[in-house]
């Protein structure tokens, strides 16, 4: 009973504290690996789709745990199972497919590896590089504003709707520098030019700050690669990419 | 759909698709910058049931309408009558208070006490404050004055609270009109014995009240013994060693000449027994003082004195 509460304290913490979480997930790997274990019947490796599963299975648990729910653990448990369950079936729609992973004969060759490669691999690798660099520099950019990546995964928009207004403020902004300027001389977010000038709800923007934000520091200068990964934004409905 | 890995960690990736979302998936061993097809999303796991919160909500509404009636309760017993005290000098005041002893109530019961009450503001307010206030007021309507008299009547089902105000409020009271007048404060109980407390409170400390006379324990008089009276020998009879005179032969009237006097000086009459009687009860005082409890022997040795005069008679009556 008393480990329980210290449980639920743990989790109740860590609802709000990234790094709480991250040390509570580190701290019961061995209890995540066992449960995945189960559902696979197979002792489960890092390596295993199983083990990403029930490891984000945790992170829901911890996201969503209410006192209501009874244990911490068996609430836990029950998410991994379900979330397991749920990729397996979805991996057996796949059954019948050839997989180009699967190694085949004597010479352990993939057919992958028997297929033809149209990608360079030092290109890729340079690429990889670049992109990583880019994205730390966003990242500390971002944190002088306050804000990382998993701040804005939690505030970005889902419903389609939602999406499209805010891809209409980032338009707008892309297509005034002067906003983007200002946005970075300031540090602040100018939602009322935003809201005047692509016509979405204040309220709306003002719900998903945070990942407005973030968009329209991608939209300044330095992040080529990951703009040209939101190409799809920038371009307005029926207009062909530039 | 593409996505590109922004940031790695323990449990999740934060990836971001092509339409610009950013999302939490499985990490699937993801580097950042690696693009990546077929992520696993982050579900959130939806709100507890519905039926939860409503109970929830439920029982807060319970406990919310409890409480609520718990202090209707409370209010209700702190605005009902739990005793009254009659104040009574020559206005006649009844003062109504609850279980705190908080007034809730005054009135007047004669016109004086009425023109007393007046506008006077009484709630919330304790009831030895209202006593003594009212007492002011009365001083300054010249109602009350040095030498005057207060009665308190208390009036309550209560035994413990009648028995706690039975003394305290006249010693309230009393401290209250202390130095400036002097005054009869008398408690009455109705359903127990009446009590009447005098306060002697005096301006002038010459003034020293008269020491109320203590009701000393009246010297009871230890009961009289009435001494018997003592049965006279002449009623017995048959207990007196009555002399009985030898037998004379007594000549016939007709033969010697002799009257019936003469007969009856012979034998001494009743009356005469009767007055020896008197005579040996007062020697018989005398002696019962000497000699207590002694034997009547003594007073028959006299009797027998006596019985002896017969004969100094009848030596007489020979001469």
């Amino acid at each position: 009973m008393q480990n329980e509460h210290q449980i639920i304290g743990l989790v109740t913490a860590a609802k709000d504290d990234l790094q709480k979480a991250d040390n509570l997930i580190r701290e019961y790997i061995p209890f995540i690996r066992s449960e995945a274990s189960k559902c696979i019947s197979r002792p489960c490796t890092e390596q295993d789709d199983e083990f990403s599963i029930a490891m984000i299975a945790f992170h829901e648990a911890i996201a969503g745990y209410e006192r209501e729910r009874g244990s911490f653990l068996h609430y836990a448990a029950m998410l991994i199972r379900s979330r397991i369950i749920d990729y397996q079936r979805k991996e057996s729609r796949h059954r019948g497919n050839l997989s180009l992973e699967v190694e085949r004969g004597e010479d352990e060759q993939t057919l992958m590896d028997t297929l033809a490669d149209p990608r360079n691999e030092v290109e890729e690798s340079v690429r990889l590089q670049a992109t990583r660099q880019e994205i730390a520099e966003l990242s500390a950019v971002m944190a002088e504003f306050g804000i990382g990546f998993s701040d804005v995964a939690d505030n970005s928009p889902r419903q389609q709707r939602t999406l499209e207004a805010c891809a209409a403020a980032i338009r707008f902004a892309a297509q005034n520098p002067q906003l983007l300027d200002e946005l970075l001389r300031t540090k602040k977010l100018p939602l009322a030019q935003l809201v005047r000038g692509c016509g979405a709800e204040r309220k709306t923007l003002e719900r998903h700050r945070k990942y407005i934000l973030a968009m329209l520091l991608i939209q300044t200068n330095g992040y080529e690669i990951i703009r040209g990964h939101l190409w799809q934004v920038l371009k307005r409905k029926g207009e062909v990419r530039v | 759909m593409k996505y590109l890995v922004m940031e790695c960690h323990h449990s999740y990736a934060v990836v971001l698709d092509e339409e610009g979302r950013f999302l939490k998936v499985a990490n699937r061993q993801y580097e950042v910058g690696q693009t990546v097809t077929g992520v696993i999303e982050l579900h959130r796991p939806e709100a507890a049931p519905r039926t939860a919160g409503r109970r929830r909500w439920l029982s807060s509404l319970a406990a919310a309408a409890a409480c609520l009636m718990l202090v209707a309760v409370v209010v209700l017993q702190m605005g009902q009558t739990y005793a009254s005290v009659f104040l009574s000098i020559n206005p006649e005041v009844r003062i109504d208070v609850n279980r705190r002893d908080r007034v809730v109530g005054l009135e007047g019961i004669n016109a004086d006490g009425a023109l007393l009450i007046g506008d006077y503001e009484y709630r919330s307010k304790e009831l030895a404050v209202v006593l003594d206030e009212l007492v002011d007021r009365a001083i300054d309507r010249a109602q009350l004055r040095d030498g005057g008299k207060v009665t308190l009547t208390l009036v309550s089902d209560s035994e413990e609270w009648r028995t706690a105000h039975r003394e305290r409020l006249p010693k309230q009271l009393d401290a209250h009109l202390s130095g400036r007048m002097e005054v009869l404060i008398e408690v009455k109980d109705p359903k127990a014995a009446s009590e009447q407390i005098m306060i002697p409170v005096g301006p002038e400390a010459v003034l020293q009240p008269e020491p109320v006379p203590e009701q000393k324990p009246v010297a009871v008089p230890e009961p009289v013994t009435v001494p018997e009276p003592k049965p006279e020998p002449h009623f017995v009879p048959e207990e007196e060693p009555f002399p009985v005179p030898e037998p004379v032969p007594v000549p016939s009237v007709g033969d010697d000449g002799l009257s019936d006097d003469d007969v009856t000086e012979e034998f001494p009459s009743l009356d005469d027994e009767e007055d020896d009687a008197e005579d040996d009860t007062d020697d018989d005082s005398s002696d019962d003082a000497e000699n207590p409890g002694g034997s009547d022997y003594s007073d028959d040795s006299d009797d027998s004195d006596d019985s002896d005069d017969p004969d100094d008679d009848s030596d007489d009556d020979e001469d």
